[in-house]
């Protein structure tokens, strides 16, 4: 049942229901007619309405209240129209209300005949048709069962067949209530037993006992699912991101064209393909052009973007993956360009030194024999050779 | 150069490890670029390179196919545009649109759709943008479509007839703004590819050096077509397929769905080769296992039952909709999980509580009709159901802020239906400002407990309230701007994150929303040619922008690290296998998945133009579902099936049409039909445990309830109350000694109690001028002033305002005509009726036990007719009376009720058994109580029904019908009082207070108390 719950729950999302108070409105008001679902495979007694079975075949059919009559102005009863003091009002067809009424009912009949025809036909060796009799005082049971469709079947098809059978059934012995009303010895003992506990619930107390262990708090797991965590509270535009965004436009820069040109054209692609705040990349224009059109103007930059392969992941010796900015190839060796935006203190910082020796001492141990390393300082215009 | 032959990776075995040692033996495994049709691949594939190659070196570079257009895009020619997003887009449609139909205002009009309102335009603004892409992309340009109007919206049919200059418009439109669509970037560089390949020059210089190798890509775009053709004939670029072995050794034995890659190789008169596939021998088929369940979750049950905790690695779990990912989550949160997979940022609880607050404002009203500008007025639901969210519900700290929230919550409840926001705010004042009374109440009873962190956290959570509900319900009051919008989300996001803090730790999924929005949604409004302008928008218009972006925006779950089962979309699957995997929900629904139904573009129209229609997203999903199983080693697959609808919200599933071929080759294979529970396909067995049946819910009394029970009966009791207490035991403890109240909500349906008030009043009046007179019978002109007294007193009352309009025009024609006949049926009786009393209040005694009890209550009418008085009770409910048989010395309970002793407690069913035979004590009270008047002595008592069953309506229900004058006296004598005796007497002295289940229980307040 709580699988099934689930099941509601997420279904209930799906059509909308996706705020507390909103789904609690609709299962007030229609929960009450969610049930409980099989496969159709089910090695089970398959227990369905006449309209689920209708096209369906089985050996053994038993209808429990195979022979119900119909009632006009029921729950399904339709609506009709009539006139009110000249005004056109919409109620439910009742008795009251004559002729419209009757033929309702007249259409009923013929409807619950044809749904009673589709019950009986269900069965292709055995069918068992359950009668009931519901003895009301000062009624004629004779006639009750008269009445009854299965009087007029028995009447019209008398049973002819081998085994074929019309049993009236005794009248079980009326179930006592009182034990519905008892309170289980375990739970009158707990009762007596509990001081402070001063009223019981006796089906759930069972439950509880048997549900003592302690739960771990709801979506325990949550917080060590493996996902990639990003953090929405980093500020949207900082130095860094700043960085990231130069060394994005460094790829972009066509060196067929003035440094300026590149510089801008370069800056103006970026922009159209980034993820970060325009409007305070835009802010950085004037700076990030000088820092572009720098580079472009160096003589060596044009090679090393031409025969160099940007982002290039390196892995070390246990496997990790490395990103360098620039792998630039010759013919006789490697040359490792980083770039950095922002003005260190000394030339070349200690960090990035290291950061560019580390990246020069994987590519010696790869075996490549000639390794350069070049930390291209933008904004400050400096080239630093490793 | 000479056009290398295609790779192809037989797909009965995984393809990113050959695809490894393939790249591995290129000549220059460092200068080699792959390109992927997504992402994911690159990681496992550097992953395998470095299992293959150990120690350092360097990894092939990698590009999705997104990555690798920006990235040629640059050595286009021509200008460098901006990349219009899609609400660009819109917006330039719409303008589009307006100026087409410009000379047509009729016909919209006719259409019922102005033009110019951008709200309504926003849907079919988005259909007509992914139609224009299609149009670029294929390189077609559209003709004016003419169809029936009968098989259409008429405004898509207006739109498809005019189609040709909307796009032409469009276009312009673009070109004017400087701004480029997706669509069109990738026609432009098609054209730069195919102009390349007849120069034989080469525009793309970053390659120039490199090895390419275009790798696991099925169905082309023509971009795609125009690049990879371009790379192949001219670049020396190398195909790789993953697809059916047959492709180079039997064609004839191709599966259908490697049939695409069949037609890429006859299209470019290309040779094919196998790959030099790894050392493990190929499988032919997977070890297959299929299972269905009754629903979603005896699915995720039966998986959940499978995986084993231990035995993670090479396992996934491939969801076919984004839907399933939470319910997955949840069903195996015992196990270690990662995610690769995109969802809906629409689905989230953040969109949800953006939800909220735009439709807040969608159903508020003006404050004041005649100046609207003085503030809105709020449902109490809308509210309700913005203070429900959880992420408010969560923010600082938890349980002071949910102590507020429910005290605001039960003040909105009682309060008029609409509230504002100076309200809702005084209301939270008043809510805080009870709770940290009731803590220093608290701490002067016991001064250990005080301290100052409590009430400190209570202030906390008046600041933020503050700021919550100023940016959930004022901040959204004035909007006009797109760059409002933005801003006020901006301060909403900043403010979840900073006081939710820690919170954001635990809730890794909600974590990733709010980045989205904070990183993609709201720039991606921002960054808009309309977020420039400026315009004054309007509310509406924007919360239907909003509406998109948020239906648009998919949060990408990164698996990381790469650990435990992978949790990951059918698409993101592209090019993985696994050593286990399951597939979840294979149903028709979403293997292959059923036509999105295009109000605008009907798909079979879609075909005819030469656009991608269903059809061809059938190939791409066969191809992915096929190679997906077919490398994988075990697989699992679940799908739904059920003889029909069952509940009320799900749909009937159908298995999908592959599991149906799968099981179709083996029925081949064995030639016989495959039965439910023979191998490969097995059913779900999840046997319902059968729910306790719970008994009669009871309170037992103690030594402190019964004191409490002494010191109210030491009063006068109500008659109601012992009334109720008959009805049910457990229901009287509650509102009577307990004294708890229902809370009293905003009435929003019918409201029963104030209409038999109503009915009340007006009879009351009524009869008050036939005081003392003898009736016997009435005329037109009382008949007139009894429903006009009932319209006047309707109209005055509180519930003219607060019923629904149709509730309140039925009791307005209802009311007065089932008072008439009332009146009609006192005539129709030709007795004399003299009125001798209304609304009289009684009080009387009785002794039980040597104790003296004091009863009150109130009779509503009392009259003399032939002889006979009769106190009579008005009923606007369904009344029961006890039938005559009832008062016979040989009903049995009479003798129960003489023998019953509170100590022994043998017939616990005796007062219930007493209730279902006598109904209610209300009719024997009065006659108990007026039976030694000094005035007048009453003979019998009777309820008026005025609703009910046919037969009972306006008919007076006496008690002691059918009684002759001797039985009367009797039982009024003898009879009553023992009733009254014995139910004091079980009031007094029985051991519990019981629940009475029965048909009241559907209308009792304390209902969810008893677990009814």
């Amino acid at each position: 049942f709580l699988l099934r719950f689930k099941e509601i729950l997420h279904l209930a999302e799906q059509e909308g229901l996706s705020s507390l108070p909103a789904f609690l409105e609709w299962w007030n008001e229609n929960g009450h007619e969610e049930k409980l679902p099989m496969t159709d495979s089910v090695d089970a007694i398959r227990i369905m309405t006449i309209h689920k079975a209708k096209g369906l075949q089985f050996p053994v059919v038993i209808l429990p209240f195979g022979t119900n009559t119909p009632k006009g102005g029921g729950r399904h009863s339709n609506i009709i129209e009539m006139d009110m003091n000249g005004m056109r009002l919409q109620v439910n067809l009742k008795k009251e209300l004559g002729l419209p009424y009757y033929e309702d009912l007249a259409r009923q009949t013929v409807e619950a005949v044809n749904v009673i025809y589709v019950a009986w036909t269900r069965a292709v060796e055995e069918l068992y048709i359950f009668d009931p009799l519901t003895v009301k005082p000062g009624r004629n049971t004779e006639k009750q069962r008269n009445d009854s469709l299965l009087a007029m079947l028995l009447e019209n098809f008398p049973l002819s067949h081998d085994g074929d059978e019309h049993r009236v059934g005794e009248a079980p012995t009326p179930v006592c209530n009182d034990s519905e009303m008892q309170i289980p010895e375990s739970n009158a003992d707990a009762a007596l037993h509990s001081e402070n506990d001063c009223g019981q619930r006796p089906g759930f107390v069972e439950q509880n006992n048997a549900l003592a262990k302690p739960s771990p708090s709801p979506m325990a797991w949550l917080p060590h699912l493996k996902i990639f965590r990003n953090n929405p509270a980093a500020p949207v535009f900082d130095a860094a991101a700043r960085g990231t965004f130069i060394h994005q436009c460094v790829q972009y820069l066509n060196f067929d064209i003035s440094p300026q040109d590149a510089a801008r054209r370069a800056f103006n692609h970026a922009l159209s393909h980034t993820d970060l705040p325009r409007a305070k990349l835009a802010g950085e224009e004037e700076s990030a052009l000088r820092a572009l059109a720098w580079f472009a103007s160096l003589p060596q930059a044009r090679q090393w973007l031409k025969n160099g392969i940007a982002e290039q992941v390196i892995i070390d010796e246990t496997g990790n993956n490395l990103r360098c900015d620039l792998l630039v190839y010759s013919d006789s060796q490697i040359t490792v360009v980083d770039f950095k935006t922002g003005i260190p203190a000394e030339f070349p910082s200690p960090e990035h030194d290291r950061q560019v020796r580390r990246y020069m001492d994987i590519l010696l141990k790869a075996g490549n024999k000639n390794v350069n390393g070049v930390l291209a300082y933008l904004d400050a215009q400096k080239l630093v050779q490793i | 150069m000479n056009s290398k032959p295609f790779n192809i990776f037989s797909w009965h075995q995984d393809f990113i490890e050959p695809l490894a040692r393939f790249t591995l033996n290129m000549p220059n495994p460092a200068r080699t670029i792959i390109v992927f049709p997504n992402a994911r691949p690159a990681r496992f594939l550097h992953k395998k390179t470095a299992d293959l190659r150990p120690g350092p070196g360097i990894m092939p570079r990698c590009y999705s196919l997104q990555e690798f257009f920006a990235r040629l895009q640059l050595y286009m020619p021509g200008p460098l545009l901006k990349p219009a997003g899609q609400l660009d887009s819109i917006m330039l449609l719409h303008q589009a649109v307006q100026s087409v139909f410009a000379e047509e205002r009729g016909l919209t009009k006719k259409l019922n759709f102005p033009l110019d309102s951008l709200e309504l335009f926003i849907p079919w603004g988005k259909r007509l943008n992914a139609l224009m892409e299609d149009f670029i992309s294929a390189e077609k340009t559209p003709s004016n479509l003419i169809y029936p109007e009968t098989e259409l919206e008429p405004f898509a049919a207006l739109l498809l007839g005019g189609i040709s200059e909307i796009y032409q418009r469009y276009l312009k439109l673009l070109e004017e703004n400087e701004l480029t669509t997706p669509a069109q970037t990738g026609a432009r560089l098609a054209r730069t590819c195919k102009t390349a390949e007849n120069t034989q020059t080469s525009p793309f210089e970053f390659l120039a050096e490199a090895d390419v190798v275009i790798a696991g890509f099925h169905l082309l775009s023509p971009p795609e077509e125009a690049l990879f053709h371009y790379l192949w004939k001219q670049e020396g670029a190398e195909i790789c397929l993953h697809t059916d072995p047959n492709l180079c050794s039997d064609p004839k034995k191709l599966h259908w769905a490697a049939r695409e890659h069949e037609k890429w190789l006859h299209r470019w008169r290309a040779d094919s080769i196998p790959a030099q596939n790894a050392e493990q021998p190929p499988r032919l088929r997977p070890n297959l296992k299929i299972y269905e369940g009754a629903d979603l979750h005896s699915q995720i049950y039966e998986l959940s039952s499978l995986i084993k905790t231990e035995q993670t690695e090479g396992t996934a779990v491939v969801l076919p909709k984004s839907e399933l990912l939470l319910p997955t989550l949840h069903g195996l949160s015992d196990k270690p999980m990662n995610i690769s997979m995109g969802y809906p940022l629409g689905r989230s609880p953040l969109a949800s509580l953006l939800e909220s607050a735009l439709l807040l404002q969608e159903n508020a009203i003006p404050s004041h009709e005649e100046t609207p500008d003085s503030g809105l007025r709020y449902h109490w639901r809308d509210m309700l159901r913005l203070l429900h969210q959880p992420y408010l519900r969560m923010l600082g700290d938890v349980s002071a802020l949910r102590r507020a929230i429910a005290g605001i919550e039960a003040r909105i409840i009682e309060k008029h239906p609409y509230i504002s926001l100076p309200e809702l705010k005084s209301i939270a004042e008043l809510a805080i400002h009870a709770l940290l009374e009731e803590e220093e109440n608290q701490f002067s009873l016991s001064p250990e407990l005080a301290g100052e962190s409590n009430s400190n956290s209570l202030k906390t959570c008046r600041e933020l309230l503050e700021q919550a509900f100023n940016l959930l319900i004022g901040g959204w009051e004035q909007l006009n701007t797109l760059p409002e919008l933005c801003s006020l989300l901006s301060e909403l996001c900043d403010f979840l994150i900073k006081s939710g803090e820690k919170l954001w730790d635990r809730f890794l999924l909600d974590r990733e929303y709010l980045f989205r929005l904070k990183r993609s949604t709201i720039p991606a409004m921002s960054e808009t040619v309309m977020f420039a302008q400026n315009a004054l928008l309007g509310k509406r218009p924007l919360f239907a922008i909003l509406r998109t972006c948020l239906e648009g925006e998919r949060v990408p779950f990164e698996a990381s690290p790469l650990e435990g089962i992978q949790i990951i979309g059918m698409l993101e699957s592209r090019l993985l296998s696994f050593k286990n995997l399951y597939i979840l929900d294979a149903g028709e629904d979403s293997l292959p998945g059923l036509s999105a139904d295009d109000p605008l573009l009907p798909d079979h129209l879609r075909r005819e133009l030469g656009l991608p229609s269903l059809f061809e997203r059938e190939k791409i999903v066969a191809h992915t579902f096929y190679r997906l199983i077919f490398s994988s080693e075990n697989v699992n697959i679940f799908y739904q099936t059920g003889s029909g609808k069952v509940g009320l919200l799900d749909d009937k599933k159908i298995r999908s049409r592959f599991i149906e071929e799968l099981i179709w080759e083996m029925e081949k294979e064995r030639g016989k039909i495959i039965e439910t529970n023979e191998p490969p396909l097995f059913s779900i067995k999840i046997q319902p445990g059968s729910l306790p049946k719970l008994s009669a819910p009871f309170i037992k009394r103690t030594a402190e309830i019964n004191r409490a029970v002494a010191a109210w009966s030491a009063n006068h009791i109500s008659s109601s109350s012992l009334d109720i207490y008959l009805k049910c035991p457990l229901r009287f403890f509650y509102e009577v000694i307990a004294g708890l109240a229902p809370h009293d909500q905003t009435p929003e349906g019918d409201d029963p109690a104030a209409v038999g008030e109503l009915v009340h009043k007006v009879l009351k009046e009524f009869f008050r001028e036939y005081s003392g007179k003898t009736i016997t019978g009435f005329d037109n002109a009382a008949v007139g002033r009894l429903r006009k007294l009932f319209s006047d007193r309707l109209k005055e009352d509180e519930i003219s305002g607060t019923l629904p309009y149709d509730s309140l025009f039925m009791l307005s024609e209802a009311g007065p005509f089932r008072l008439e006949k009332y009146l009609e049926k006192i005539s129709n009786d030709n007795s004399a009726i003299q009125v001798i009393a209304l609304e009289i209040r009684f009080e009387t005694s009785i002794v039980v036990n040597d104790r003296q009890y004091t009863l009150q209550g109130r009779a509503d009418r009392i009259d003399k007719r032939d002889g006979e008085v009769l106190v009579l009770d008005y009923k606007t409910g369904n009344v029961g009376i006890p039938k005559p048989e009832f008062w016979d010395s040989a009903n049995p309970l009479w003798e129960r009720m003489r023998l019953w002793k509170p100590e022994d407690d043998e017939d616990p069913t005796i007062l219930s058994d007493l209730q279902e035979e006598l109904h209610s004590l209300q009719l024997p009270l009065y006659l108990f109580a007026f039976n030694n008047n000094l005035d007048f002595q009453a003979t019998d008592a009777a309820f008026v029904s005025f609703s009910g069953a046919e037969k009972e309506r306006y008919q007076e229900r006496k008690l002691l019908d059918k009684q002759d004058e001797s039985d009367k006296a009797r039982i009024i004598s003898k009879k009553i009082p023992d009733l009254i005796i014995f139910v004091l007497r079980h009031l007094e002295g029985s051991s519990t207070f019981a629940a009475h289940p029965g048909k009241n229980c559907s209308h009792c307040a304390w209902r969810a108390m008893c677990g009814q």
